[in-house]
């Protein structure tokens, strides 16, 4: 490669080293986070398993004692075991369809989590949208800095 | 992730103050850029874009971006975009998970760190106190530019 030129090649081999880092994360990534899909998917073999879920899991309904969960398009019915009863007590007066919640639980049975930990993110769908306003103020910031040429 | 109003207005501070370049402000946000739209149309996607919020795979991802560039200015744009990625992920480990942080260390571990400081829609309280920021340093740069301009 010349002098004075973009490097080809150090692109394409960061990017074949990255490419390999996400395979061998999808391939090999601890089972501390999982997903709905992902323990719908075990069937059977999910009972009795401890699964831990991050804040994309949605509430789409809301039961006596618990709720209805989704994420990437299943859903489980999650309910509140009795470690985190006086939590749930004081959490589902604010609880809403819609909210986003991220869960320690067991697997049941198929379908069915117990929560053992939990925590609704209130506020998260403002926060994606916010982000979103913020991401476009960033893209004028850098469009002018960049039209006035600082580049480097 | 603290939100992106956080991120844009540090990173934005951060490079007025120290008259860094732009890049440094896209680093402030490249964490998050390039995993989260993913992770939230598609949660199953979490592990494999997981490394792109490690500091081994941004430093992959900067040194990639910096060799489309010629050698005179490449360890510019580098070191601008690595230190606004650094800076995104000290702001990040003041957040509280209950599953799924960060892995600081991943190649070598998957031991995953935070400093359980915050829930991560917390930030959202300090809106008021970014947006006050925010318009003090346009302010400032509008006057800087019209003094420059006589």
């Amino acid at each position: 490669m010349k002098d004075g030129r973009p490097s080809v090649l150090g692109f394409l081999s960061c990017l074949l080293f990255l490419g390999a880092l996400c395979f061998y994360s999808a391939r090999f990534g601890s089972a501390a986070v999982d997903t709905i899909p992902e323990i719908r998917a075990k069937g059977r073999s999910a009972i009795g398993q401890e699964v831990a879920l991050t804040s994309d899991v949605k509430v789409v309904r809301l039961l006596d004692n618990g709720f209805i969960a989704r994420q990437g398009g299943a859903q489980m019915e999650v309910t509140i075991s009795d470690e985190v009863e006086s939590q749930w007590n004081a959490a589902k007066h604010g609880l809403a369809v819609g909210d986003f919640v991220s869960l320690r639980a067991v697997c049941k049975q198929t379908g069915l989590l117990e929560a053992r930990e939990f925590h609704v993110h209130k506020g998260r769908r403002l926060k994606i949208w916010v982000s979103i306003a913020a991401l476009l103020a960033a893209a004028a910031i850098l469009f002018v800095q960049f039209r006035k040429g600082k580049y480097a | 992730m603290p939100d992106l109003v956080t991120h844009v207005i540090a990173g934005y501070g951060l490079q007025r103050g120290f008259r860094l370049t732009p890049w440094f402000l896209i680093g402030a946000i490249l964490p998050d850029i390039l995993t989260r739209p993913f992770t939230i149309v598609w949660p199953g996607s979490f592990w494999w874009t997981m490394p792109l919020h490690t500091p081994v795979g941004l430093t992959l991802f900067c040194a990639a971006i910096a060799f489309l560039h010629r050698p005179g200015i490449r360890a510019s744009v580098f070191l601008n975009l690595g230190a606004g990625a650094f800076l995104h992920v000290v702001l990040d480990l003041f957040q509280a998970h209950l599953a799924g942080s960060y892995y600081l260390f991943f190649p070598f571990s998957w031991h995953s760190v935070e400093i359980d400081l915050i829930w991560p829609e917390t930030s959202l309280y300090l809106l008021p106190l970014w947006a006050v920021i925010g318009l003090w340093l346009a302010v400032k740069h509008f006057r800087q530019r019209m003094k420059a301009e006589g």
